[in-house]
């Protein structure tokens, strides 16, 4: 594997400057409470943007409001550099989306279905055909959509996003519910969309691990708020900051005193020699406060993405 | 152009559902009732054909309950479960995604509504039409093709309003249940009052309160004309829903 500065200057020349997707000051409230604060995301055209983070942590709820389908009461949105609120119909012709659970009618076959938003998107009849082949569906002859699995479904609906052949793909959780090999499958689908069709994705998760081997930028997002944004080498690079983890007997006054990080319980202190891990020790021990734990801080990637998770909670 | 592809492919949504199996059985309820009469009494069918009106005393007949019971309900019903397509498949967000103007989405509906209540008005007439001549038996009467399509087609402006107030109610309603709470607990109503002068506040009672009218057994003196009263309320309950539709904070129709 290439060092994470290396893949920084070898992977990010071919994204282009202009974002697929930009937002800036997003907020949106339901029932007075906050869902969305401030979020200002950007989605380069041509990368697959891996949009990060817990269960109601606001992934579903900024994708609606980038489609529109939630009326924006805070913030701007710009996709493909057009305006939702002014070219809605000519930007959602050139987005395919799939949002939430797959959308699809239940009674209908797979066939059926397309045919269904064939005639939405006044796309060609050959179309049909095409993704049927692109996600491995055609076979599925009289079989109704109700009838299939939950990684069939996710499929179909992969399907209909991709009938009218848009620039820009917008999937909520596309793996939810598949097992490995279904993961596997959509990972490849939409690594070969993004690398021989060039298309640009967002796809949400609350699972890094299901994401990280696809994704060239992150967004990762808690309680409504971005708490990073950009490629996923940047990610990588904090994951090789090497450093300690201090437990204290006041890990605020610990805090201010190192002008470190602090993690649930945990100081994080950057440490690049014994030296510099003693010093910090001592620096706590001289203000008082005791030393629980003293460990190497050896954070794996979804330690990052926890960290960031928690951080402020 | 991009109107009829909705169009069509909001037709292709009911492929398989309960809509079409609602409309022939509901459609034939009536006429099915009215064959075993006719064939039950045939000395009164006999003589019926020989006083040579034949066909208007059978529709005038058969129109009692159809009117005031069976087409209001089949209406509430099968709007109903045409609007609930998307709810139940949860498809309003992907149907909002998609290229298709706000109005093109409500009209495309609407006019699968209306093909719909067609449908109810074709099959209950072709029941008709069979319950009335097979018991006729070698004799015939002239069938009064124009007369009986004037009086389908009133009874068809009659039940526009319900179509529009079923369609705002689906809309507006996730469960299933509420639209069609709500339109039965109208017809109820219109039930309880359609001999009074009130009846022009309850839709649901119109296509009742225009029968009783035709036939005599209502005065309409008291109310405006039932035909003009129907196409108003149908256009205000079309223009109510869009507005609501149109103004609906979430795209994904989530109540």
């Amino acid at each position: 594997m290439l060092a994470p500065d290396l893949l920084i200057r070898r992977v990010l020349p071919r994204f282009s400057s202009v974002d697929a997707i930009e937002t800036k000051g997003l907020t949106h409230r339901f029932s007075g409470e906050t869902a969305v604060r401030d979020v200002a995301l950007r989605v380069p055209a041509g990368a697959i943007y891996g949009f990060l983070g817990p269960n109601g942590a606001g992934k579903t709820t900024t994708l609606r409001l980038v489609l529109g389908l939630l009326r924006l009461q805070h913030g701007e949105v710009t996709v493909l550099g057009r305006s939702p609120a002014r070219e809605r119909l000519d930007i959602l012709r050139r987005v395919g989306s799939s949002i939430e659970s797959p959308s699809l009618y239940g009674d209908l076959t797979a066939r059926e279905n397309l045919e269904v938003w064939r005639l939405s998107f006044g796309c060609p009849v050959r179309r049909i055909a095409e993704v049927l082949r692109i996600v491995g569906l055609a076979g599925t002859g009289a079989k109704r959509a109700r009838q299939f699995s939950m990684g069939m479904k996710q499929r179909l609906a992969i399907a209909v996003a991709l009938l009218h052949e848009p620039e820009l793909l917008v999937l909520d959780e596309p793996t939810n519910g598949l097992d490995p090999h279904g993961i596997l499958e959509v990972r490849d689908l939409l690594l070969g969309l993004n690398r021989e069709h060039g298309i640009t994705i967002v796809v949400s998760s609350h699972v890094l691990s299901e994401v990280e081997r696809l994704v060239t930028h992150v967004g990762i997002i808690s309680r409504g708020e971005l708490r990073f944004q950009g490629p996923l080498p940047e990610l990588l690079l904090r994951q090789a900051r090497p450093g300690v983890a201090i437990r204290t007997s006041d890990d605020r006054r610990g805090q201010m005193l190192l002008g470190c990080e602090l993690t649930g319980s945990r100081l994080l202190v950057p440490s690049r020699s014994p030296a510099e891990t003693a010093e910090a020790v001592r620096r706590l021990v001289m203000a008082g406060l005791d030393v629980h734990e003293v460990v190497a801080e050896s954070r794996d990637l979804e330690r990052v993405f926890l960290d960031l998770v928690e951080a402020g909670s | 152009m991009t109107l009829l592809r909705a169009f069509r492919a909001e037709r292709l949504k009911l492929r398989r559902s309960y809509t079409a199996s609602a409309i022939v059985a509901g459609g034939l309820f009536v006429p099915a009732i009215m064959l075993a009469v006719r064939l039950h009494q045939n000395e009164k069918t006999a003589a019926m054909i020989r006083a040579g009106n034949y066909w208007m005393e059978h529709w005038k007949e058969s129109w009692e309950s159809i009117s005031i019971l069976i087409l209001p309900l089949l209406t509430i019903l099968v709007t109903t479960l045409i609007v609930q397509i998307e709810h139940r498949n949860n498809t309003w967000k992907q149907l909002h995604a998609s290229p298709l103007s706000l109005p093109v989405i409500y009209l495309a509906k609407l006019a699968v509504l209306l093909v719909a209540l067609a449908e109810i008005f074709v099959v209950i007439s072709a029941g008709l039409f069979l319950a009335g001549w097979i018991p006729m038996r070698g004799g015939w009467n002239p069938f009064p093709a124009a007369e009986l399509l004037l009086w389908n087609a009133r009874f068809f402006l009659d039940m526009l309003p319900v179509v529009g107030i079923q369609y705002l109610l689906a809309l507006t309603f996730r469960n299933f249940l509420a639209p069609m709470g709500a339109g039965v607990a109208g017809w109820i109503l219109g039930l309880v009052v359609i001999n009074s002068r009130y009846v022009i506040a309850v839709p649901y009672a119109y296509a009742g309160v225009d029968y009783l009218i035709r036939i005599g057994h209502r005065s309409g003196a008291s109310l405006p004309d039932v035909g003009m009263l129907s196409a108003a309320t149908f256009l205000l309950s079309v223009a109510a829903g869009f507005s609501m539709y149109a103004l609906a904070r979430d795209r994904g129709m989530a109540q």
